[in-house]
Formats: structure tokens, C-alpha cells, sequence
């Protein structure tokens, strides 16, 4: 059955809802907030994107958009880069290999999952900043920001499962 | 449905080999993001470039998302001013009064000073012009510490410019776009800065480490410092002008770790300078009060030798 152009257009349009929402993210944790201390401890968001995608729509967030968004993130941001590019591409592999479990459970356990992959996330980036700068920031604003970005995780994960169910779910029959 | 048709007898013909291939795909990848990650630490042309274009695209679009912040903190900001403003009043009359005390004997200095440089035949200062621009986007976080901000190379914005704010030093451009760039604050893990105790004069250097508050490295086992002590940058290796006040020595450990407090807040900050110090007399901005002084004693032959103790021309006619 052949579709019109507007209807295609639709239909990609939807399927990128992922990086789209990935961008969305990045784009809030590059506001600016006069509020004294919190940039010193911003949350990652676009951690909690990748993550919540590979579980439940890695077909829409394969590797290579990881790559490209983490290094998007990485340029946009003025950090090393690569930094994010790596650690996200490495969080999306793990996840991914084990989103059968998760999956088949209430959000609840995806949740509990975070707080392992988020933990190994904030070492590991703080562990590849330290060996790329030669400097190794202190650890406790890291575990401030990893922290923060656990609270937030169920609040993103709501928006994100909302884009899903109004964007992608049309497309995925 | 075609393509989805395609997808599975693809998959039949190559099911043996599909787990093998997507592994190496995603090993590959992997490598590919760490090679980034070596070609980024290179600091290459074509990284700075993909730097300013991104900077660039993103630079409106944060603008416009933080439009409506802006205008709640702006609002806020008004309210609290109208409730205060009696006892600002006040208080604003006061400083005025001590600023025109201040001024009175700054203006005293600064000719006192003039003269004696020109009795020294001290090589001039460099000449500052500069570029007012907005803060559009601030990236925190515990792994980089830097703003961007709206003017670029069509502003005449380029690499290694010092910024400031109306209280001191604020950073330093490293990066450029056509309208955008992005500034390297004195807190991020990458700023290295030449400074000295200003009262003391022990030189040491600034270095960031993404928390609030920098260390003062190689500072000397001599050095007697206290916490209140003003830091100012000393101008050494040509980065930074010299004299220019970046903050105040936050604490002082046993072990001899010193913090500076920066006398910005740099998430409160809303405009900035960005300021080009010409070590050449060529740039001076025409009818600029502060340049005065400086241009005339470039003028001055730098051979000739200094003149006795006689009242400088420049002096007399102020």
C-alpha cells in the first residue's frame, strides 16, 4: 500500500520522537538558572532519555543516533568531547542487552535499574574526564549531580512514556 | 511492509552471522567514540569549526527557551525593588557619597601615577576595546563549567579574549561562532591563571576545578595569605591584563590549600564584557577618557631619556 508524502513525513516525523526528546532535554539543561549552586550540580538529562529509550524503543535509538547525539551534546555543551558521546553509547549497549527484564516490569524496576546504570554513568564519566584533562574533579559534586538526576529520573521518564504513547504509538503497528 | 518482507528473508540468509556482525558493529563504534575522544583532546581547526556552527544553531534556540525564565526573574526582581526601595534609596545616596570620595581620591592616584610613569618612561598598558553581550546559555555541571553567549566573530569576538563583568574577571573565549560564543569560567577544570596576592604580591596560579571555588596553585611555602586577601590577575604570559581583580581567598587549610572566592557569581550573571587588551597603541578607541593617559605616553619617544622632576604636560592641563 503506497501512502502520500504527508503521511511518510508523519510517520518519520514520529519515529524520531526519541532524539527529538533527547535534544528537547539537552536544550532545558543548557537554560540557564539564576539560582545560585545548582549549575554546579545540573542534572544529566539526556542520560535519563537514552536510557528510558533503549529500554523501551531502542529501534528508535539505535547506537549510531547515540554517537551522534552524545557528540551533539558534547559540542553544545563546550565539555570534552566524546565524553558524553562514549558514556552514553556504553549506557545504551548495557541497557539494551538487558531491556527483556525490564520490559516485562512495572516502571518501578527500571527505576531501580537507573540507580545502578546512573551510578556506573557518573564514574565513568568522571573517571574519563580525570584521565583525558589529567584532573579529577571532586567526587561529591558528581555523586551531587548523579543524585539530582536519580530524583528527576521518574518525573523525565512520565514526559518521555507520555511522548510515547501519543507520538509513537500510531507508528508502531 | 516491503522493506519489513526484505528485513526477514535477509535475516534468514545471514542468521548465522548476524549476532557476530551486530557485535562488531557495536565494538566498532564503541572505538570510534573513544578515537573521538583522542581527536577532540587535539584541539584540531575542524573541531573548532563543528564547535562554532553548533554553538551557533543551538545559541537562538536556548535564547528563545529562556525567554520566559528571563522574565520571571526580571519580574521578581522588580517587585523586590519596588518593596526596598525607600531603604535603597538610602542606601544608594550613602554609596554615592562614599564613591565620590572615592572617585576624588582615585582621581588623585591616577595622576599621580600617570606622572610617574612618564617620569619612569614605563612601557604603556595595553588598550582595552570591547563588546557588551548577553548571556544566552550557562552549561554547569560537575564535569565543565562555562557560558555561552551572544556575540561572535561578526562582533569581533576571537579565541583567548578575557571577559568580565562589572566585578571582575569572569573568563576567557575559547570558543568562537559567527554569533555565539562560548566563555571558559574561571571555576571550569581547563582555566589556568596567572595571578598574585594583591597586597603581598606572591604570584601564584588559578586553577579551576569545576567547584565554586578554584585552588591557587604553586603558591610559595613563603607566602603569608589570609581569607580576605583580594587576588588580582598578574599578567604574566600575556593572557590576561594584569591588576584585574578575580577574587578574594575563600579558606585557607592547614596543609596550605588555598580557595578563592570569585568575586562573580557566574549564575547570576546576565552581561558581559569581552575585552580585547591591543598591546599595540593602534586600537585606541577615539575620545575613550580612560585611554587618554595611555596614548599620550606612547606618543612619547621611548628613547629619550626621563625628564627631571618638572610638572608633566599632561598634568597641567588636567
Amino acid at each position: 500500500m503506497k501512502h502520500g508524502f504527508f503521511h511518510r513525513l508523519d510517520v518519520y516525523g514520529r519515529r524520531a520522537t526519541p532524539a527529538l526528546t533527547f535534544l528537547l532535554l539537552l536544550l532545558v539543561g543548557l537554560l540557564p538558572v539564576p539560582i545560585a549552586g545548582l549549575p554546579a550540580i545540573a542534572p544529566l538529562f539526556t542520560l535519563i532519555a537514552v536510557y528510558y529509550w533503549s529500554i523501551y524503543r531502542p529501534e528508535y535509538m539505535p547506537p549510531w543516533l547515540v554517537l551522534a547525539l552524545g557528540l551533539i551534546e558534547d559540542l553544545s555543551s563546550g565539555s570534552a568531547l566524546g565524553l558524553s558521546a562514549t558514556t552514553l553509547l556504553l549506557v545504551h549497549l548495557g541497557v539494551a542487552a538487558q531491556r527483556r527484564f525490564f520490559i516485562s516490569r512495572p516502571f518501578v524496576a527500571a527505576w531501580w535499574g537507573f540507580i545502578l546504570v546512573g551510578a556506573l554513568a557518573a564514574i565513568g564519566r568522571w573517571l574519563l574526564l580525570g584521565a583525558l584533562t589529567g584532573n579529577y574533579v571532586a567526587l561529591h559534586l558528581a555523586a551531587f549531580q548523579y543524585a539530582l538526576t536519580l530524583a528527576l529520573c521518574p518525573c523525565i521518564a512520565w514526559l518521555l512514556a507520555q511522548a510515547q504513547r501519543h507520538l509513537l504509538k500510531p507508528v508502531d503497528e | 511492509m516491503l522493506a519489513k518482507d526484505r528485513g526477514k528473508s535477509m535475516s534468514r540468509l545471514t542468521k548465522p552471522l548476524a549476532p557476530l556482525a551486530q557485535r562488531f558493529a557495536f565494538l566498532s563504534l564503541v572505538f570510534v567514540a573513544f578515537g573521538i575522544m583522542m581527536v577532540g583532546k587535539a584541539d584540531i581547526v575542524v573541531i573548532e569549526r563543528a564547535r562554532g556552527i553548533v554553538n551557533d544553531m543551538v545559541g537562538p534556540l536556548v535564547d528563545l527557551a529562556g525567554a520566559p525564565s528571563r522574565i520571571v526573574a526580571r519580574t521578581i526582581d522588580g517587585v523586590d525593588t519596588w518593596n526596598a526601595l525607600v531603604a535603597e534609596n538610602a542606601r544608594l545616596r550613602a554609596e554615592n557619597e562614599q564613591m565620590r570620595q572615592k572617585d576624588y581620591a582615585f582621581e588623585t592616584l591616577r595622576q599621580e601615577n600617570a606622572l610617574l610613569r612618564r617620569l619612569l618612561n614605563f612601557t604603556p598598558e595595553a588598550v582595552v576595546s570591547f563588546v557588551s553581550a548577553r548571556v544566552i546559555a550557562d552549561q554547569g555541571g560537575s564535569f565543565v563549567r562555562n557560558l555561552l553567549i551572544n556575540a561572535g566573530s561578526r562582533q569581533g569576538v576571537t579565541r583567548g579574549q578575557v571577559v568580565v563583568s562589572e566585578r571582575g574577571l569572569v573568563g576567557r573565549i575559547v570558543e568562537v561562532g559567527a554569533w555565539t560564543s562560548r566563555v571558559l569560567l574561571t571555576t571550569d577544570l581547563n582555566s589556568r591563571i596567572p595571578v598574585v596576592v594583591e597586597s603581598s604580591r606572591w604570584r601564584a596560579v588559578l586553577a579551576g576545578d569545576n567547584s565554586d571555588e578554584p585552588r591557587l596553585l604553586y603558591l610559595s611555602d613563603n607566602a603569608r595569605v589570609a581569607v580576605g586577601d583580594r587576588i588580582v590577575t598578574s599578567g604574566h604570559g600575556g593572557g590576561f591584563p594584569p591588576g584585574m581583580p578575580v577574587g578574594i581567598i575563600a579558606s585557607v587549610t592547614q596543609g596550605g590549600a588555598v580557595r578563592v572566592r570569585p568575586h562573580e557569581e557566574f549564575q547570576r550573571l546576565e552581561f558581559v564584557r569581552v575585552v580585547s587588551f591591543a598591546l599595540d597603541a593602534a586600537r585606541v578607541i577615539p575620545g575613550s577618557e580612560a585611554n587618554e593617559p595611555l596614548v599620550e605616553s606612547v606618543e612619547q619617544p621611548r628613547a629619550e631619556p626621563a625628564p627631571a622632576l618638572a610638572p608633566a604636560p599632561g598634568l597641567s592641563r588636567r
